[in-house]
């Protein structure tokens, strides 16, 4: 069954398979899959889906239900097993009657035990492939890194040189320029060093890995799995070609095998290319010089501690041997924890996940507790057909039994469903926020369908069961005398209903303050503003590599402008080291300075953004100049270097924009700027960042061939018919071999800068509604019941003059008592939930009484809303009709 | 056991008799061939197909064979099958023959 990889439908036809019995499953289990694959593809062509599906899903339960009782020996073809099993089977089938019989009952028990087993799987799911799982590497539990940002070369060799590790690795990732193999496009390219492939269980599909010897060459690559089959159609002949990257002939000596994860501490989530490391370059000796990620892995019996305590000493040690490189400002050195890799692969998304997982958790319980009403409310309804059964010879245990069965029969029918809806929320959320996981292959698996069976079944038992004991422990000759009204069942049952609903309430306010939280939040950031006029601007980041000389590079740039300049409609052009919203949610680039000094005195806890730009940026993107002016083609080469500040930066240098003309930054022998104007503060690091304190300076002035340049331009009016495919083209004019990966507008960024806000958001209020509309559903339930269970005391009231409106208040009133308790311990959980989230929070505290106040609020409506509707219904009581019905 | 204690079939397994009576198929051809003759009213999915063809391996009324489609499993029927599939035609030509005047006399 694995390898081929089937469409979305027949996938979910074999994970349903996976319900079959093992024995059932080896031996007919592909066969079955292939038969659907082709049915399915014969179905789509012929237009008949719909059909398929219904007929093919909806009769898998059965067959599977079928499978299992043959197994286990209870269907009625095989007399094996003893007459409890065979009991068992009797009362499933009779479950499935019965149940049959009042299906709105059992299709929404099953609904609600699949949305909720659903959404924990989909979300359990993740946190076990992401934070569960151990790596998929050869002694995955003892590889560690060392954290605290990239390493030099001169560190490495001596971590090489500690005890108690068998192997280091290092490596690192970057962009590079694939040509000659149809459109340039731009790759990923990973170099490693030496025993890399060994340490993480790299294994070849054709051709080699790499050797020790190719470290003296070093142009020779390894093309990952999918590289090979996009680019290379998967041609065994590739092994033995050269292949241009970045402009220099590389040798293809193998390719990787599918399964490899690439280490995501070290390279980037999806390595096209990977290249020996080149040892001979100069960079490489040079301590300052930190850019390799690092892994290693412990010996047998060695600890982290034991580690530790060497790397502490070497880090003593490094600050001696280099104290401009090795020392931080304070003029101590860095410490360097050693940490699992484990550990820090995953960082980045614990918080969120758990976040996450406990959120489902409260979804999953409001849908059980809802689960626990609508069984309770049937039971007290059976109390009769219970005793009647009793009072013909019926054990308990056996009554117990029956009752039992039938939740077991939901509790499977509604895993099913919950994993069926795993696999669509899997889909979704993988489809929606790709780049959250630092781990890839997601999916569900053998294991989380057990997790889910096993999930719904425990929640049908235990939300089941207690409702039996309660409908089956009802006394004897009360359940018989049998009117409807001796049956509702004593005071202890709706004291028991009213907790449920009490809870529910509770557990679904704090969801809907997290959603209300998220947004909140989102809110905030959206009235943020960009600081410059978004619309009409369009960028295209750029990577060119092979240029040898800073000129060649600004030559090559400016052609591109001219270029763009040339297309009509474009106002202008400019080109920048990047553009604003290029790196959001904290990310930095490129180029800054943390050591700021003015006129001899140095600022202490600045960071000095330099942003390298053309002299046409601030025309481009509108962002107003508050004071001077920008360079000019003439005055760009003057030194000091001319520069516009950011008024952020000017107010926090010289107190004011006015104040910050004509003064110099920087000590005389390092890079010197002249401010020659002030510029209206951007959010270049996305709107939920605070301002930066930047310097715009020519771009002439970058003084090393960093292979990024990031194009903007603003055209008039709207956006033509195929804009992007014009722009493409322009830049190709001028440089041919030129990757554009994509072409954007700049308000595409800004969108995709809040991204991961709205995702959140949108989750968690999809959460929030569901718990809310599940709350109202359980109060509407239990009022509803009560309602038509005091039928005759309603009537006798509106008898004897009571008014309508007053029956109608009373409702309501207990209505809105319950979900009044329950909002108040909804609040205190909010609090203490919202603690836990402040980090994903923005302008908002997490205990914000508006947002608090408002989801209490929101709640109480509906518990209005679910209130009055049976209300109404006490109401209308006929006082001729509730007094006959006796 | 004898044939006739098996009688009558469910209308699925005659299909299933009927259609692998007429040569080998693997699964996907045998519901497409039952497909085709829609007016008997049956209509296969694989989970319950499998299941169905695993009893009758089992009764050795039909067996596995080396198909033309390489790696599939093809099902061709066996003697004992085509015993039983003869026998419940004929009780049904019988009963039909026992039937029909009833009706066609109107």
């Amino acid at each position: 069954m694995s390898g081929r990889r089937f469409p979305f439908v027949p996938r979910l036809y074999s994970a349903a398979l996976r319900l079959l019995p093992p024995s059932v499953r080896r031996e007919d289990v592909d066969e079955m899959v292939l038969t659907f694959a082709e049915l399915w593809a014969d179905a789509a062509m012929r237009g008949r889906r719909l059909v398929v599906a219904a007929r093919t899903f909806g009769r898998l339960p059965a067959a599977i239900a079928l499978e299992w009782l043959d197994v286990l020996g209870m269907s009625k073809t095989k007399t094996t097993g003893g007459w409890e099993m065979r009991a068992w089977g009797r009362n499933l089938r009779l479950a499935v009657r019965t149940l049959r019989k009042s299906a709105a009952f059992a299709g929404t028990v099953v609904f609600l035990i699949g949305l909720g087993v659903g959404a924990v799987t989909t979300i359990f799911t993740l946190v076990d492939h992401v934070l569960l799982r151990p790596l998929p590497y050869p002694a995955a539990d003892r590889l560690v890194t060392v954290l605290n940002g990239s390493h030099s070369g001169v560190l490495f060799r001596a971590f090489e040189e500690l005890d108690g590790v068998e192997e280091w690795v290092a490596g690192n990732s970057a962009d590079a320029n694939l040509t000659g193999e149809g459109d340039p496009i731009r790759i990923q390219q990973a170099v490693v060093t030496d025993g890399f492939f060994a340490l993480f269980g790299g294994r070849p599909e054709i051709g080699r890995l790499l050797v020790t010897d190719d470290f003296e060459a070093t142009d020779v690559v390894v093309l990952s799995h999918a590289l090979w089959q996009t680019i290379f159609a998967a041609a065994d002949d590739v092994v033995g070609r050269t292949i241009r990257i970045d402009g220099v002939p590389h040798a293809v000596v193998g390719v990787l095998a599918e399964d490899f994860e690439p280490p995501q501490s070290i390279v980037a989530a999806t390595v096209d290319v990977w290249s020996p490391i080149d040892w001979h370059r100069e960079e490489m000796t040079e301590p300052g010089y930190r850019m390799l990620e690092v892994a290693g892995r412990l010996a047998v019996g060695t600890s982290q501690a034991e580690v530790q305590a060497q790397l502490d000493a070497l880090t003593v040690h490094m600050g001696e041997l280099y104290p401009d490189e090795m020392l931080n400002r304070e003029g101590e050195p860095d410490p360097m924890p050693l940490a699992g890799l484990q550990d820090a692969t995953v960082q980045r998304v614990r918080t969120g996940l758990n976040l996450l997982f406990g959120a489902v958790g409260l979804l999953l319980l409001v849908a059980c507790l809802n689960v626990a009403h609508l069984v309770l409310a049937r039971g007290l309804g059976r109390v009769r057909e219970m005793a009647v059964r009793r009072a013909l010879g019926a054990g308990p245990g056996g009554l117990i039994q029956q009752l039992m069965a039938e939740n077991l029969v939901l509790g499977a029918a509604g895993g099913l469903l919950g994993l069926g809806f795993a696999y669509g929320g899997l889909q979704a959320f993988m489809s929606l926020n790709p780049d959250v996981l630092p781990r890839s292959g997601v999916g569900l698996d053998l294991r989380l369908a057990i997790f889910a069976i096993g999930m719904s079944g425990a929640t049908a038992i235990l939300f089941g069961l207690f409702p039996a004991l309660q409908t089956v422990g009802k006394d004897l000759t009360r359940g018989l005398k049998g009117t409807s009204r001796n049956a509702t069942g004593g005071k202890g049952t709706s004291r028991l209903r009213g907790l449920l609903v009490v809870a529910e309430v509770a557990i679904s306010l704090v969801l809907v303050a997290e959603a209300g939280l998220l947004l909140k939040s989102f809110a905030q950031v959206q009235t943020h503003q960009a600081g410059f006029e978004t619309r009409g601007v369009w960028t295209i980041p750029l990577t060119p590599t092979g240029l040898e000389t800073p000129e060649a590079y600004r030559e090559a740039m400016d052609q591109i402008v001219v270029s763009l300049k040339s297309l009509p409609g474009i106002q202008s052009a400019t080109y920048g080291l990047t553009q604003p919203f290029e790196f959001t949610g904290g990310g930095r680039c490129c180029w800054s300075q943390s050591r700021v000094e003015v006129e001899g005195e140095e600022h202490e806890g600045l960071r000095l953004m330099l942003q390298p730009v053309t002299d046409t940026y601030f025309e481009t993107l509108r962002v107003p100049l508050l004071a001077g002016s920008t360079w000019s083609a003439t005055t760009e080469t003057e030194r000091p270097v001319p520069a516009v500040l950011s008024e952020r930066l000017a107010v926090e240098l010289f107190g004011s924009a006015a104040l910050a003309m004509d003064r110099v930054i920087g000590a005389p022998d390092r890079l010197q700027l002249h401010v020659v104007g002030v510029a209206a503060d951007v959010r270049h690091y996305g709107l939920d960042q605070e301002y930066p304190t930047s310097a715009y300076v020519p771009i002439s002035v970058v003084p090393f061939t960093i292979p990024k340049a990031h194009m903007a331009v603003r055209i008039r009016g709207e956006a033509p018919e195929g804009l992007a495919r014009t722009l493409r083209e322009a830049v190709w004019r001028a440089s041919p071999e030129m990757p554009v990966p994509s072409v954007r507008s700049m308000e595409e960024w800004v969108h995709d800068s809040v991204s991961g806000r709205r995702f959140d958001s949108a989750l968690f209020s999809a959460f929030g509604l569901i718990a809310l509309v599940l709350a109202a559903a359980g109060l509407y339930g239990t009022l509803l019941y009560n309602v038509r269970q005091q039928g005759r005391e309603l009537g006798i009231r509106i008898a004897l003059g009571a008014a309508r409106s007053r029956v109608e208040w009373d409702v309501v009133i207990a209505g809105l008592r319950m979900a009044g308790l329950g909002a108040l311990f909804g609040l205190v959980g909010a609090g203490w939930v919202g603690s836990f989230m402040e980090s994903r929070l923005f302008g908002v505290d997490s205990t914000d009484p508006t947002v608090l106040l408002g989801s209490a609020l929101v709640l109480l409506l509906a518990a209005a809303l679910a209130s009055w509707l049976p209300a109404r219904r006490a109401g209308r009581t006929d006082p001729l009709e509730a007094l006959k019905a006796e | 056991m004898d044939v006739q204690d098996h009688l009558p079939l469910a209308p699925r397994d005659l299909m299933i008799l009927a259609v692998l009576a007429e040569g080998a198929l693997h699964g996907y051809g045998l519901i497409k061939a039952v497909e085709d003759r829609s007016r008997s009213g049956v209509l296969l999915d694989p989970a319950n197909l499998y299941r169905v063809l695993r009893r009758m391996s089992g009764l050795g009324w039909i067996r596995e064979t080396d198909g033309d489609a390489p790696r599939r499993r093809t099902y061709e029927i066996a003697p004992h099958g085509s015993a039983v599939l003869g026998a419940e035609l004929a009780r049904l030509e019988h009963l039909l023959a026992q039937a029909r005047p009833a009706v066609a006399n109107g």
